[in-house]
């Protein structure tokens, strides 16, 4: 900590942190919602499924900007859903941190969905036949039978998740635009330093700063893995 | 238990109906293709047909006509396959208390016995995948059981190991019978199992029933006289017919009973 705090003024520093604040809630959020998908599409057939599924998959072939422009006619201050939650919760997204952690979730939540999905599907349905038959109800096997045998491949969502979240820029500036220490993630301040003459230097090390994140990210994920391997095996 | 049922699959019609005893083992006997399995979709819960009634006892379970329809998880009837369908992440003892703790009403079927009668108390702590086919069946058997169904339905359960492991897993089938007096209904397309276990035989055929009765009035052991052909082939009435086992010269007369 105090090696990498020397390195780097205040101002890097804190845009690390909200960086991984940030990525880590969009992945957490987005997970969540993913896997909940995931386990719909993948195990239940109902009219609308193929439309869902594109819905879904829209921030992935939708330019970021116009992902971020989305969410602020929906989420923002004047949006359906954004006044609806600051008269009744007093909460506004638009320009917040929470905010931005939606904007970097909703751009990473297909790659999520996708691995997820997979994931799921891997798992054999006997294995829910036989839960079923044993008394266990829908909620139940999801808790018991596919979220464990599907951990694996949801801790690789998670990870492919977080590294999409911790480098989205489009949808974070349009929705929460750049502010220092509330909503400037890593890619912004890169984006910033380089608009300041002189400023390549800070742009170098907070890249180097964004690839050591998102490798630490892997590693964990890995190291997560070989535990959960060993604990398989056992 | 009675058990009518008509279902579309496809290209194939099921059309049955047939009654079991209140105890003993009711057999499904027929070849493969002739609907065993889609029978036992609609008894288990797993499917539902297009007119049927499914009753246990007093319980109905399903009805087409009053649209009632008990979901596979509550209707208290155990089910094991040919392949076990363990679950790989959990060990022998955590698999057989999955359907314990879930059981609703009274428990008439007892840990001590069930590990006793299936001799599994020495694999509890061991994973699905270090068992051999037969104790993975044991143990699936075991699972159903402990979550006390009261009908245990059996689809095929050994046709997927060697010779010694299936006497060995008919043997517990047996056991079973005998200690729990649990009705089953047990599927196979193997004559000697279904003599060896059954009560009541019910003959299916490409979705009907063809015959109802006792093994022996339907299943009588029959004897012919042929001549060994090469390993496992003997000649009988100038037809070559598959005998399992047959090791006798070429040549041979053998006496070949089914």
């Amino acid at each position: 900590m105090g090696l990498a705090a020397d390195m780097l003024t205040p101002e890097e520093w804190t845009a690390l942190t909200l960086s991984l604040r940030v990525a880590g809630w969009a992945t957490l959020w987005g997970l969540i919602a993913a896997t909940a998908f995931a386990w719909l599409l993948a195990r239940h057939r109902f009219p609308g499924r193929v439309l869902l599924d594109a819905l879904l998959h829209a921030p992935l072939i939708l330019p970021p900007v116009v992902t971020g422009f989305a969410l602020l006619l929906v989420f923002g201050i004047e949006g359906p859903v954004g006044r609806w939650l600051d008269a009744a919760w007093g909460v506004r997204l638009a320009f917040t941190p929470a905010g931005a952690a939606l904007a970097a979730g909703v751009c990473a939540f297909p790659l999520m969905l996708r691995a997820a999905r997979q994931a799921i599907e891997a798992v054999d349905p006997a294995l829910e036949e036989a839960a079923r038959s044993l008394g266990a109800g829908p909620v139940d096997r999801a808790l018991t039978i596919v979220l464990p045998l599907a951990a694996p491949g949801l801790l690789a969502a998670a990870v492919v998740g977080f590294a999409a979240a911790l480098g989205e820029f489009g949808a974070v500036i349009t929705f929460a635009a750049s502010i220092p220490g509330e909503t400037q993630t890593l890619p912004l301040a890169i984006y910033a330093a380089l608009q300041v003459p002189g400023g390549e230097g800070a742009a170098l090390r907070l890249s180097a700063i964004s690839l050591a994140a998102a490798l630490a990210g892997l590693l964990l994920s890995e190291l997560l893995l070989a535990i959960g391997r060993r604990r398989a095996a056992r | 238990m009675i058990v009518e049922a008509v279902r579309q699959l496809g290209a194939f019609r099921l059309d049955l109906a047939f009654e079991g005893p209140a105890d003993g083992v009711t057999v499904l006997f027929g070849p493969s293709g002739a609907g065993k399995s889609a029978t036992l979709a609609v008894v288990a819960g797993l499917a539902r047909p297009e007119r049927g009634r499914v009753m246990l006892g007093e319980r109905v379970l399903t009805d087409t006509a009053t649209g009632r329809f008990v979901p596979a998880e509550r209707r208290r009837i155990g089910l094991v396959h040919q392949d076990a369908r363990l679950f790989p992440h959990l060990n022998v003892e955590r698999n057989l208390r999955y359907g314990l703790t879930r059981a609703r009403g009274e428990r008439r079927i007892g840990w001590d016995a069930v590990v006793e009668v299936l001799a599994i108390g020495h694999l509890l702590l061991r994973s699905p995948r270090d068992l051999s086919g037969g104790e993975r069946q044991r143990v699936a058997i075991g699972r159903a059981l402990l979550s006390q169904p009261e009908l245990l339905l059996l689809d095929e359960p050994v046709s997927a190991l060697d010779a010694a492991r299936r006497a060995e897993v008919l043997a517990f089938v047996g056991a079973l019978k005998a200690r729990f007096g649990l009705p089953m209904l047990y599927v196979t397309h193997a004559v000697e199992e279904a003599r060896l276990l059954g009560d009541h035989v019910v003959m299916i055929a490409d979705g009907l029933v063809t015959a109802q009765g006792s093994p022996a009035e339907l299943l009588p052991e029959r004897a012919v006289t042929g001549r060994a052909m090469r390993e496992g082939v003997a000649l009988i009435d100038g037809v070559e017919v598959a005998v399992p086992g047959l090791a006798a010269p070429e040549g041979a007369v053998v006496r070949v009973s089914w």
